[in-house]
This record gives structure tokens, C-alpha cells and sequence, in this order.
């Protein structure tokens, strides 16, 4: 008999709070975290709104516990606050026995420090702080988030664009049912930095006003920045007192239709859901709350929408996209979800999709997600979805702990 | 549950002469700092139109998959899992080049979007029309290990009949300058190398079958030199084996004396005299013991083996004593 | 008119890449995001020309929906750009 896996622990920062209460604190007084540019260093501050986390690199430090003379990047910081959040708010179990894995997604790694130094190096190949190097790497945050919570199970890294953090939440819960740990921290971490903004910006896919998911209006997303960790545990190793919901679900696949877009149809999206309800062993009329990618951009929102029709036809369950709070945390965005989701369980709420107005047209006018926080809400199972590039589609179900 | 697994068909671009034969005739020794591959006429094998927008690594990882696809006769995939600790570097270097020169105009989206570490998974089942599973793994020196094990995982939970693995990781000139200031690089002491190699893993035999993977494990920041002996001990015992049933040992390391001390009837050969050091060597290492345990004597000879019979190989890399890699691969009868 | 279209075909086969493409062998009237045009664009080419504009030109294409009617062929991006340069 597979064993189950419980979620015990959850860590969030993101535009709209630097911890799980701040974030729940700011989605019930609908205070969005989308803004202008303050700390990002770009021609484009004043111009392209972002979804900054409201704090520069030395008060990071201050939230980690860690010396602001420390060479570390931001998405470092960002992940180990995060990550030690979720990990105290499992109860502090002890990780160094090797049975706890550390998987974390981001798709840049270190960049926002790299692109700092290469300034320099295109100067002079022999100019620059070259140690900024070292943590350039993808790996690099993983790593300094095990270290700071001392695991020495198996630490790995996903990067595979904006589901990398959905995707370390399913490799950590299958390693757990084939027994090879016990326990796993796993979620995802993305910095802003100048070559995100301006690659998506060249794409034509962001949005200089606030974003408007699933709108007929819609104009592109808002990048933010952030990181969401949570602790899954497997049963019997977690503490009843510390189970905050149950992963039930989850399933990868691929749109394979083209490198940035998503196809018309939804193929992959659709076969992402189909597959975690599968695992999950329920009916799509299960579902009681759909924490949707959507991004906010013509082609995202069409093409999942179509496959949610696709999945749940008639019976269209509540959805909302969280984007237009925190913006599209890019590799961080799956982690930043799984803990909303399990906040939703939790507090028994569904969130507003905010600013939203108009129904696509295309979907025949009748995908309308929720626009006011809905409270007292009974809910068992929230489906949580993660898409990237190159077709990358993810889709986790979570289940409430009754 | 533990399950069989094969490794039905190979795709191998190296310093030595590895795509279009088993292995070269000749080893190929490597000039100064840096290894590069020995590249094939990509054009055999990607549509010119696609090739165009092609970074090096892409072109590699295209090619490999390609070939290793047809050597297994074609299977369909069940999934698709890369391991690269780099990824795009050139695409990469390229977008932030033009950022910072251009003072963030006229930037090219084509770098941007082919920057992104799962370019290379992505562009294989864009290839192959495949919506199967699609993973990419950049965890630095064990970046091909962790999708060994995803696809073990996916094998054993019956959810995979076929699966494409690969490790991939490109050098380019920017590159092996910050390496060399990094003292990473050294004509002497450390050659950076590069490759890509590709393997189609099967949960059943062929005709074409390389070799049985045995086991793969990786340890980060293990305690001491007894908590490595005991994570070998662990994967030889759960393939049914023990220390002296490994007859070869492939290492990545300079200092040997753990692995001298545990097999020493074992016969040795540092691989990275073939490839040159960069993080998914242990993928290079695979794909030659894959050859070697199907009978290859170019591969035993440019390994410098002299051992008649070799039924079981163990791979073992050590990344600055943080990240370790051990694979074992055994012979299957045909 | 004919002078531009000559140095815009020099100038895509060097943005796009187009490796093996001579300049004579584009067409200036042929649909240049045509299914059976064997350069065999795609959106993000066309992503590319709206820098190639800016860059060399100087022109700003807002959105990829304004450049499907600008880079319908060789002759409309050239009257487009006479039109719009300063």
C-alpha cells in the first residue's frame, strides 16, 4: 500500500508579505503586491509595473539570520526565507539524517548577481569580483537553502522555466512513496533581474498596466519575485498535530506544440490536470477550487481555459488566478501556489481574482473566476496549475485534512 | 518496486571520436585548458530551417537523442529527463551580452527563449510531438544523476516503458575564461571538457541491449568516507552484489584511495582522460561502460582496461567532497 | 524602394540566421509567414523583425498583431518602413 503524503509545513514571501500571515493578511484586503519599479535597477522602472518583494538585499539578510557582507544572491535569500519558514512551521524537525530531501525549481539561478559582474568582465575579461560565479549556477540556492537547514539527504535542483517549482513537489513526493526519504522541503525561488524583464518584455508578453487574468481585456503578465517551500512528510513520520493538508495528485507532461506559446487547444494543460486527477484517484467534478496559472497574456489564458473545459465541461469549478496579487514568480510560482492552496484548505477561503471584468469572448463568455474572497468555503481538493516554456506543463491536487 | 532496466540505445558526442563509431582508434588527447567535442554533420539529423536558431548545445542534444532513438529501433517514450549543470550557456551569454551593451534594447527573443535550462528536453518533444513527461534536472555535478533516478522512480512506479535520459553541458570561450579565473581550468591538472551523451532506458531487453543500469545514488555533503562506503554498500546490496563483484571501476576522481580501498581486485581507469572535467561527465562514463560491458574493445582499450571478463562496472565521482555520483551498470547476456 | 528591399533582404538573413539563404532567393512579393514559404518563420521571427525595425529604423511595432499586416512580404515591410521613418 502506497503511502500518504502529508503537507506539515508551509513558507511563502512574495510581493504581498514576506510570510504566510502577511501574504493571507494582504489577499483578504485584496492589496495586490503589483507596483513601480523600487529595487530592480532597470531603463524600464517607471515604465513596466513588477511585483517586487519590498525589501533590498541587506534587509533580506536581516530576514535570514545571515551577514549582509556574506556574498549571496537574492534568489539565495529569497529561498531560505521561505524554506526556513516552512520548515519551522513543520515543528523544526531534524533534517541531518539523510532522509530528508532538499528540491527547489528556479529557472535563472544566481543571475541577479552574475549580471552585476559580467558589466564588469565585458569591460575586462580579467575585471569583476569572479567569485560572483560561483553562484551563478542554478544549484547554488538549492544548496545554501540544505545548508541552512542543515539537510544531507538528496539535494536537487528542477529548472524547467514556471512549473521548475511544481515539478520539485512531485519528484518529492514520489521519492517519499518509494520510501527513499521520509520527509522532503521542497517549492521554488525566482529573483527579478534584468534578463527576465527584458526577455519577456522582447517577447511582447508583459503588461505595463496591472494584469488582468482570464479578462477579455487582458494585456500580458506582471513579473514578481519570490519563493514558497512547503514540508512533505511521509505517513507515519508526520505529527498529527503539525498536518496541514494532503498531497494527492500530481502529473507532468508536455504541450510539445512550440517553445514559448501554448497550443490553441490546451493540449498539455489538459493532460497535466487529467493526469494528477488520476493519481489523485477522483472526478474532475471533485474539484472543488482551481488555482489557475493564469498568467494575464492572450495566449496562456485561452489555452487554459480551453483545456479546463476540456477537463470539467459543464461542471466548471470555482477558479481564480493568484498572478494579479503576487505577479508570475516565475520558477518560485508553483511553490508560491502550493502554499495558497494550502492556505485555501486551511482557512476554508477561495481568492479574488483581482481586477478582473470581462469573459473571453473565445470561451464563450462564461469562464468568469471568483472576484471577491470567498469565505466558509467547504472545501476537500484544490488543483493547483504550473506552465513554462518549452510546452513544460504541471498540475498538482491538493487535499484539505479533515 | 526495484524493476529491471536496460539501456537499449546510445547517442554519444565527446572529445573522441564517440557519435559515429563506438570510440575512435585513436584516444584524442586534449590541447591546453579545454576538451571540445568531436561534432557530427548536424544537418544529417536536424531540419535546416530549425538548425539556424540552434545554439551549439541544442544542436548536440538534438543530435544525440536522434541517434540514440534510432539505435533503439524507435521506441515511443514514456518520458523525456535532461540533466545540464550550464545549460544554454552560449543563448545565455549571448541575451546578457546584448542587454548590457545595448543598455537593454534591440535584444534578440530568439537568445531569450533558448536560454531557459529545458531548451534542450523541450525541443525533443517538439521534435517528436511526445506530451509524455518532460523533465530537466541542473543540480551542478549530479545534474545527470538526478534524472537517472527521476526515470528509476518512473520505471518502478510502472508509469514507463521507454525512457530518453541525457547529460549535456556545452563550453564556450566566455565560459572557459571565468573557469580558468576560477582556477576551475588548467592545462595541467583540470582540462574542462564538454558532451553530450543521450541513452534510451527501457524496462525490457532488445536485441540492441548495451548493458543492465544496475543502480544510481548520489550524496550531498556526506559526513565522512563511511557514509560513502555504506551508500556503495547499500546500492551493490540492492542489486545484488557485492564490493568484489565489481571488476571495473570507472572514476572521475584524482584521489582514489577510497575506491583503491574498497575494490581492490578491481581493474581502474580515470574516464576524464577521454572527456575532460565538466559537470555531466558521469553521463560520458555510462555511455562508454554501456559500450564496454556490450563487448567494444576500441572503448576498453582507449580506457586502458586489460581485463578479459567484466561483468559489473561502477562509476564513482566526487565533486569537491560535496556532490557525489555512483551508477552501476552489469553485463546482460544477449 | 527597390534599393531598401535589397539591403532588407541582407538584413533578415543576418537577424534570422538564415544561413543557407541567398538574397535572391526571397521573393519580395511572396508571403513571408506562409505555411509553404520554405524559410519557414514563425512568431518568434517575427518578434525578431520588430527589433530589426527598431534597431535599424528606428520604428516601434507596439504589438505582434500590428506586425502580421507589416511583414506580410518584403514590399509591405519596405513601404511601411518609407512611410514611418523619420
Amino acid at each position: 500500500m502506497a503511502k500518504r503524503i502529508f503537507i506539515t509545513g508551509i513558507g511563502v514571501i512574495s510581493a504581498i508579505g514576506k510570510n504566510t500571515s502577511e501574504t493571507l493578511s494582504s489577499i483578504k484586503t485584496a492589496s495586490s503586491g503589483v507596483g513601480e519599479i523600487q529595487y530592480l535597477q532597470t531603463v524600464h522602472k517607471g515604465k513596466l509595473p513588477l511585483c517586487e518583494v519590498k525589501y533590498d538585499n541587506q534587509q533580506l539578510c536581516e530576514l535570514a539570520n545571515i551577514d549582509p557582507k556574506t556574498r549571496i544572491t537574492r534568489t539565495s535569500l529569497l529561498g531560505i526565507i521561505a524554506a526556513q519558514e516552512a520548515w519551522r512551521s513543520a515543528g523544526s524537525p531534524v533534517l541531518g539524517d539523510g532522509r530528508t530531501g532538499v528540491f527547489s525549481g528556479n529557472t535563472v539561478g544566481g543571475m541577479d548577481k552574475t549580471e552585476h559582474f559580467y558589466a564588469d568582465f565585458m569591460q575586462d575579461a580579467q575585471s569583476g569580483d569572479i567569485k560572483t560565479m560561483l553562484t551563478h549556477e542554478c544549484a547554488e540556492s538549492t544548496e545554501r537553502i540544505a545548508d541552512s537547514l542543515g539537510a544531507t539527504g538528496m539535494v536537487s535542483t528542477i529548472s524547467t522555466a514556471c512549473s521548475s517549482a511544481a515539478n520539485t513537489i512531485m519528484l518529492g513526493a514520489r521519492m517519499i512513496k518509494h520510501g527513499l526519504l521520509d520527509r522532503a522541503i521542497v517549492g521554488g525561488v525566482d529573483a527579478l533581474t534584468k534578463f527576465t524583464v527584458n526577455g519577456f518584455n522582447v517577447l511582447q508578453i508583459l503588461d505595463d498596466q496591472y494584469s488582468q487574468p482570464f479578462d477579455e481585456n487582458r494585456r500580458g503578465l506582471n513579473l514578481g519575485e519570490g519563493a514558497g517551500f512547503i514540508v512533505l512528510e511521509a505517513e507515519g513520520i508526520a505529527k498529527e498535530e503539525h498536518i496541514l493538508a494532503e498531497l494527492v495528485g500530481y502529473a507532468n507532461s508536455n504541450d510539445a506544440y512550440h517553445q514559448t506559446a501554448s497550443s490553441p487547444d490546451g493540449t498539455g494543460a489538459f493532460l497535466a490536470m487529467q493526469g494528477a486527477l488520476k493519481v489523485a484517484e477522483i472526478e474532475p467534478s471533485q474539484i472543488d477550487y482551481v488555482n489557475v496559472h493564469g498568467t494575464g497574456t492572450a495566449n496562456n489564458d485561452l489555452s487554459e481555459g480551453f483545456a479546463m473545459q476540456r477537463l470539467f465541461g459543464e461542471n466548471m469549478p470555482k477558479f481564480s488566478s493568484t498572478k494579479a496579487f503576487t505577479g508570475h514568480t516565475l520558477g518560485a510560482s508553483g511553490g508560491v501556489e502550493a502554499v495558497l492552496s494550502v492556505l485555501a484548505l486551511q482557512h476554508k477561503i477561495i481568492y479574488p481574482n483581482l481586477r478582473f471584468k470581462t469573459p473571453i469572448e473565445a470561451l464563450g463568455g462564461t469562464m468568469i473566476p471568483e472576484t471577491a474572497l470567498l469565505e466558509n468555503q467547504d472545501l476537500t481538493y484544490v488543483l493547483s496549475n504550473s506552465f513554462g516554456f518549452g510546452g513544460n506543463t504541471s498540475s498538482l491536487v491538493f487535499k484539505a485534512y479533515k | 518496486m526495484k524493476k529491471n532496466i536496460y539501456i537499449n540505445g546510445l547517442g554519444n558526442i565527446s572529445p573522441q571520436e564517440t557519435f559515429y563509431k563506438t570510440m575512435g582508434e585513436e584516444v584524442v588527447e586534449a590541447e591546453g585548458a579545454f576538451f571540445a567535442c568531436q561534432e557530427p554533420n548536424y544537418k544529417e539529423f536536424i531540419q535546416k530551417k530549425l538548425l539556424r536558431r540552434m545554439s551549439r548545445i541544442i544542436k548536440m542534444g538534438l543530435a544525440t537523442a536522434q541517434k540514440a532513438l534510432v539505435d533503439a529501433n524507435h521506441p515511443p517514450l514514456d518520458a523525456i529527463i535532461s540533466g545540464t549543470a550550464w545549460g544554454c550557456v552560449k543563448d545565455t551569454e549571448k541575451f546578457l551580452e546584448t542587454i548590457l551593451e545595448n543598455n537593454e534594447e534591440y535584444l534578440t527573443p530568439t537568445a531569450f527563449v533558448q536560454s531557459t535550462h529545458n531548451t534542450v528536453a523541450g525541443q525533443i518533444a517538439l521534435l517528436h510531438h511526445d506530451n509524455c513527461y518532460n523533465m530537466s534536472y541542473v543540480q551542478g555535478y549530479v545534474s545527470f544523476e538526478s534524472a537517472l533516478i527521476d526515470a528509476m522512480l518512473l520505471f518502478y512506479d510502472n508509469k514507463a516503458k521507454n525512457i530518453l535520459v541525457n547529460g549535456i553541458d556545452e563550453q564556450t570561450e566566455k565560459l572557459g575564461i571565468l573557469l580558468e579565473r576560477l582556477q576551475c581550468a588548467n592545462a595541467e591538472t583540470a582540462v574542462m571538457g564538454e558532451g553530450a551523451a543521450c541513452l534510451i532506458l527501457g524496462a525490457e531487453k532488445t536485441p540492441n541491449t548495451y548493458a543492465q543500469l544496475a543502480g544510481a545514488s548520489m550524496l550531498y555533503r556526506p559526513k565522512n568516507k563511511a557514509s560513502i562506503q555504506q551508500c556503495l554498500e547499500q546500492i551493490l546490496q540492492e542489486a545484488n552484489l557485492k564490493l568484489e563483484d565489481i571488476d571495473v571501476v570507472l572514476t572521475g576522481n584524482q584521489d582514489q584511495s577510497l575506491e583503491m580501498a574498497l575494490f581492490p581486485e578491481a581493474a581502474f581507469s580515470n574516464y576524464k582522460k577521454l572527456c575532460g572535467e565538466y559537470p555531466t561527465s558521469t553521463a560520458f562514463a555510462t555511455a562508454i561502460a554501456a559500450q564496454l560491458l556490450k563487448g567494444d574493445s576500441w572503448t576498453k582499450t582507449a580506457l586502458g582496461i586489460n581485463k578479459k571478463k567484466v561483468q559489473h562496472l561502477l562509476i564513482y565521482n566526487n565533486h569537491q567532497e560535496v556532490n557525489h555520483s555512483i551508477i552501476v551498470l552489469s553485463k546482460v547476456a544477449q | 524602394m527597390e534599393e531598401l528591399i535589397e539591403k532588407l533582404k541582407v538584413q533578415i538573413i543576418k537577424q534570422l540566421n538564415l544561413e543557407d539563404v541567398e538574397p535572391n532567393e526571397i521573393d519580395p512579393e511572396k508571403m513571408l509567414f506562409d505555411a509553404d514559404n520554405e524559410l519557414g518563420l514563425d512568431s518568434i521571427d517575427a518578434l525578431e523583425l520588430i527589433v530589426l525595425l527598431d534597431k535599424e529604423y528606428g520604428i516601434k511595432v507596439k504589438s505582434q498583431e500590428e506586425g502580421k499586416s507589416i511583414f506580410q512580404s518584403l514590399v509591405t515591410m519596405a513601404e511601411y518602413i518609407l512611410e514611418h521613418q523619420k
